[in-house]
């Protein structure tokens, strides 16, 4: 008998394993949840191609990679490069990454790092952009470079408040600007800053639309879509992410005049908050979802954070534009990595108010200090308010379902008393 | 209906709006001498009367020259021409509050027209640091001394009489205004005393300095102007009120970064809803640089007249335009 | 933690709110305080009458009666007071004169005839008349205060105000036509009226037989003009309403400058006015005014009679008094005035340009200085 044994690479069975994941959360996504919406598809059948066909995207372009939110995508974009945010969601890459990292390091930067170190991408970054945010992105940056990846570090201040952090930052973006643009060989315009500025603010708009269907008391589009549309600007084609966000609103706008509810009669409103869940790391939003609750809005850095802020220039000039756009990054960034966070509780608080929300689930990453400190005062904060809040750790690791599902059920079960009560 | 209006007006393209008053303003106020349009010497802008064609007089000159009578007069019956000066000033600010300095004043108008120039060459503007801020700001404060207490003075009799309208001795409106008339006659230095020498060669020296300031700071003048400092004291009579939401702020700073008077406080206060500030010219662009709906507003006897909302800023972001070339490209 | 909720005027007050209220409250308490002191005062007034100065109370010393004038001595208006020992200031406001009147009548001016070197004349046998801006006539208030007479018009409007006063006496078959005549211009500040050329129209009246008027310039637009040394000045003198020829202008500067010329043949007779006055530089004061009488003599062999008097000769004598200003060109400078506008707009030009030059420069450092 002949049996040949293919022995499985490395590298074919990371894919095989990331696959497995993606097209997990995705099928649930499309079979699990009631009246899936059709434009959805398109997202769906863009992280399959990716993740699942390893299907790459922009082989015509230089691909810009970003470790954080504040890279300023605009200068990309008006240097003819394609920003990538290499933040990443698989359990897969997290294992690999564990090797290089400390035990109790965030699951999000080790999984970061453990796909740099298998360097099995589809659209591999030819330069890295990082922010000097929170601690271990900062020190995960020499382990990158230990790889072999051109990899530039971009002073980032960890105040917001005073002039000298504004100048700071200032002074950061424009020396960004330089290296990319010595990196590209090409020069920064005016014509093509405002271009992207007004693209990004496009793609900006378009958010605010399909999150004013979330406020409605139907709400016609599960949370984890939308954070999935919004995963999606990550390293979707600009164009083709807001073409295709266009069509998601027309069939919302459809959805919302008929009706159509994707969540159940009383469905308690839940404000996600906390470290950004990055496909296919959907887990808590799976199980808040799957217990009937619905996020209606969120304030994470992988989907509101990113586009809630629009860029205000006054005069159109590439200084004045350069001045702008950091600002934007700087002061209106409700990360937590500042020293103080005010800005994030008005934050939470104005969403509460805005989308009617009955409760906030603040999530923090094991090993995420920023997120696990500041999650004292955000809960005084919400005491104060009068609005119910429930912190959560989790990793990436698919054993942990049962103790949170528990947890989160147990919630949103009180959420729905109080509601009752108050009625 | 109404809530047309309100989109109507929200929604509108401020540039466009305010060049147009600027200029119809411009020319009235600098040129309606020539259809003998009057009104009065209580104005609230630096209307100079030294160009003759002028439609109005700031109030600065009149109140100087009222102030300087003879202490003996100033405790009589002439005190109620004072009162009935002042009491116009406070009627004409109170329809626009510091609306004046943004809208109608000529001086100002000037300054952002040579901003436009600036603008158009492409030169990067210059801007304070947050401590020089913090000390220029207090001239204003010492102008508005000079033009409250010195005519007091002379009708004391401390001062002589060559002191009489000492700030407008050293205004550069007044070497300035009478040029959009063809007029170069006040491009001269008093000899007369020491007194005027000073005071007339500070008046050249500031309107030199006023060119080059407004050249590469916007609205370079308003920060020390005295007519500021004194609508700031009135303020609270005004029917109109510049309001802030707090809860709505995301302390995004865009307001910040297109105030030309650098005001701070737009962006970081949360807590005041009153959000005038002494420097500020409610010139509105605060208002139309607001991402967020209802943060910011300019209201008319409590009505919002004008507010920030989203799509009012997308529109004059001109954000909107980038699809018709988007749709174009599909 | 910052909530938002909605308070109208806060705790954290803006910068300078406190000084605006201080401000707007210590105004109010002033505003209090003079009503206050004015009510005093005007009670005060009517309970105890105006408290007036003592000098007026004795009987004018200067005055010369009637005896001591001749019928040839020119007589002349003065708008100062000739009782008053200080010559007052010569600033162009007087503010003093208007806030005398208790009630808010129009304003007037007041004139006195003197004669010589200021001295008050009284007891003559006068008409006066005056005309207004518009050239119509109006009347002449005529009070006597301690055996001095004061004329008084009134000035409503801004413009050119002509006050005569005519004495006719009959000497030794001489008939002596005095007139003195006062051009007045009165412009007062915040008024609506436009300086336009019906303001300078001639005056025509059959009162007055011999006039001298000073042609005005084309320049001259404005009720604040004022007649400055080295300024050419012309004059018209008219008989019956005709041109005056070959008579005697006289002109006396209180300085003591005198000169004397004669009409033409149109009756237009010109000088130019010199400059006398060169104090050291810092005593130089750009009000200074001077004064200077013009008088107009003219006599022809008429016969007539006047009542029951009978004369064959007639002695014209008018006086015309005008007061005049250092020019300003001897104390203003446009080239001083330039040249400092250009170099502070040069030095602050390099200045700001230099100072954002230095952003290319690296981060400046903070600097401990030992």
């Amino acid at each position: 008998m002949n049996t040949i044994h293919n022995i499985e690479s490395p590298k074919e069975k990371q894919n095989r394993h990331k696959a497995m994941e993606a097209i997990k959360l995705l099928n649930t996504l499309r079979e699990d949840f009631k009246a899936p919406i059709s434009s959805m598809e398109y997202f769906y059948d863009l992280f399959e191609r990716v993740h699942c066909k390893h299907e790459s995207l922009h082989d015509d372009k230089t691909k810009i990679g970003t470790m954080c939110i504040q890279i300023p995508s605009e200068i990309i974009y008006a240097l003819d490069g394609v920003p990538i945010r290499l933040c990443n969601g698989f359990y897969t890459d997290d294992e690999i990454g564990s090797d290089f990292m400390p035990q109790k390091a965030c699951p999000l930067i080790k999984a970061t790092v453990g796909h740099f170190a298998s360097g099995n991408f589809t659209d591999k970054p030819d330069i890295v952009f990082s922010p000097t945010t929170c601690d271990q992105k900062t020190k995960a940056g020499t382990t990158i470079e230990s790889f072999g990846y051109k990899f530039i570090d971009v002073d980032f201040p960890r105040t917001k408040e005073s002039e000298a952090s504004r100048e700071y930052w200032r002074r950061s973006v424009k020396q960004f600007a330089v290296e990319l643009s010595k990196f590209q060989g090409k020069k920064l315009t005016k014509n093509n800053l405002r271009d992207a500025i007004k693209k990004i603010g496009y793609a900006q708009l378009l958010y605010h639309k399909l999150s004013e269907f979330r406020k409605n008391e139907i709400v016609p589009i599960l949370g984890m879509d939308v954070f999935l549309v919004t995963n999606a600007f990550f390293f979707d084609k600009i164009d083709n992410w807001i073409e295709a966000t266009e069509k998601l609103i027309s069939e919302l706008e459809i959805r919302a005049k008929e009706k159509i509810t994707v969540t159940g009669k009383a469905s308690p409103r839940i404000i996600y908050t906390g470290s950004p869940p990055i496909f296919p790391n959907y887990k808590i939003p799976q199980i808040i979802e799957e217990s009937d609750g619905i996020i209606v809005a969120d304030e994470t850095c992988s989907s509101n954070r990113m586009f809630n802020d629009m860029v205000a220039v006054d005069e159109w000039n590439i200084y004045d534009m350069m001045d702008s756009i950091s600002d934007k990054y700087l002061k209106a960034c409700t990360c937590p990595i500042f020293t103080k966070n005010e800005d994030r509780i008005r934050r939470v608080v104005q969403l509460a108010r805005e989308y009617k929300a009955d409760g906030v689930i603040y999530q923090a990453f094991a090993g995420c200090t920023v997120y696990e400190m500041e999650q004292r005062s955000v809960l005084e904060a919400m005491e104060k308010e009068g609005i119910p809040i429930l912190y959560l750790e989790s990793d990436y690791s698919p054993s942990q379902g049962g103790q949170l599902s528990t947890r989160v059920e147990a919630f949103i079960e009180s959420l729905k008393t109080r509601r009752r009560n108050k009625k | 209906m109404k809530s047309r209006i309100k989109n109507f007006i929200n929604n509108g393209d401020l540039r466009r709006v305010r060049f147009w008053i600027q200029l119809i303003t411009f020319v009235l106020f600098v040129y309606g001498g020539y259809l003998a349009i009057n009104f009065g010497s209580s104005f609230p802008i630096f209307t100079c009367p030294y160009n003759d064609k002028t439609a109005a007089t700031c109030y600065v000159i009149a109140l100087q020259h009222q102030l300087a009578m003879p202490t003996k007069v100033l405790f009589s019956a002439a005190f109620i021409s004072i009162l009935i000066g002042l009491v116009t000033f406070i009627a004409w600010f109170m329809i626009l509050n510091k609306a004046w300095c943004g809208y109608m004043c000529p001086f100002g108008t000037l300054q952002d027209w040579i901003t436009a120039l600036r603008k158009k060459i492409g030169i990067r503007f210059s801007i304070y640091t947050q401590k020089q801020f913090d000390q220029l700001s207090k001239i204003k404060y010492l102008f508005l001394i000079i033009v409250l207490l010195f005519p007091l003075l002379i009708g004391a009799g401390v001062l002589s009489n060559n002191w009489s309208a000492a700030f407008c001795q050293m205004c550069p409106a007044r070497v300035i205004s009478p040029m959009f008339v063809g007029d170069f006659s006040q491009w001269s230095i008093d000899f007369s005393s020491k007194t005027n020498m000073i005071l007339t060669a500070l008046g050249i020296s500031f309107a030199a300095l006023f060119f080059i300031g407004a050249f590469v700071k916007k609205r370079f003048f308003c920060f020390f102007c005295p007519m500021s400092a004194l609508h700031y004291i009135f303020a609270d009579t005004s029917i109109i009120r510049f309001r802030k939401d707090g809860s709505k702020c995301t302390r995004c700073g865009d307001c910040y970064a297109v105030c030309d008077m650098q005001i701070k406080d737009i962006a970081d206060d949360v807590i005041s809803t009153n959000i005038l500030r002494d420097d500020c010219i409610l010139c509105l662009k605060c208002v139309a640089a607001c991402p967020e709906d209802d943060a910011l507003h300019f209201d008319i006897l409590n009505i919002k007249a004008f507010s920030s909302t989203r799509e009012g800023f997308e529109k004059r972001m001109n954000i909107g335009s980038y699809t018709k070339n988007y749709e174009a490209n599909k | 933690m910052i909530t938002s909720k909605k308070r109208d005027n806060t705790s954290k007050k803006p910068k300078m709110g406190f000084l605006n209220k201080r401000f707007l409250f210590s105004l109010i308490i002033l505003v209090l305080f003079f009503i206050g002191l004015n009510i005093y005062s005007g009670y005060s007034h009517k309970a105890y009458g105006a408290k007036e100065k003592n000098s007026q109370e004795t009987q004018c010393e200067k005055c010369q009666t009637i005896s001591k004038i001749t019928p040839r001595t020119p007589i002349y208006f003065t708008l100062s007071d000739p009782t008053k020992n200080d010559k007052g200031r010569g600033g162009m406001h007087s503010h003093e004169g208007d806030y005398k009147n208790e009630s808010y009548k129009a304003p007037s001016k007041k004139a006195w005839l003197v004669s010589g070197e200021n001295n008050p004349v009284s007891g003559l046998d006068l008409k006066t008349f005056v005309f207004d801006t518009m050239q119509t006539q109006k009347d002449v208030k005529l009070d006597n205060k301690m055996g001095i007479n004061t004329y008084s018009f009134e000035v409503p409007k801004n413009g050119y105000y002509n006050l005569f006063a005519k004495s006719e006496i009959i000497d030794n078959d001489t008939l002596f036509y005095r007139i003195a005549k006062l051009e007045y211009l009165n412009g007062k500040h915040g008024s609506k009226d436009i300086y336009n050329e019906e303001i300078k129209k001639e005056i025509k009246t059959d009162k007055i037989k011999i006039d001298l008027v000073r042609l005005k310039d084309d320049n001259e637009n404005s009720f604040f003009y004022r007649i400055s040394m080295g300024d050419a000045l012309k004059f018209k003198a008219t008989l019956d309403g005709k041109p005056l020829q070959n008579a005697d202008l006289g002109i006396d500067l209180n300085s003591g400058w005198s000169k004397n010329i004669k009409t033409d043949a149109n009756g237009t007779a010109s000088f130019v006015m010199i400059r006398d006055y060169f104090p050291s530089w810092d005593k130089f004061d750009k009000r200074y005014k001077q004064e200077m009488l013009l008088t107009l003599t003219f006599s022809e062999d008429i016969n007539g009679t006047i009542g029951d008097q009978e004369y064959k000769k007639v002695n014209y004598i008018l006086t015309y008094p005008l007061s005049y200003y250092p020019n300003s060109s001897d104390y203003q400078s446009y080239s001083y005035g330039l040249l400092v506008g250009l170099f502070v707009f040069v030095l602050s030009g390099i200045v700001v340009y230099l100072y954002r030059r230095r952003r290319t420069k690296p981060f400046k450092e903070i600097k401990y200085e030992e």
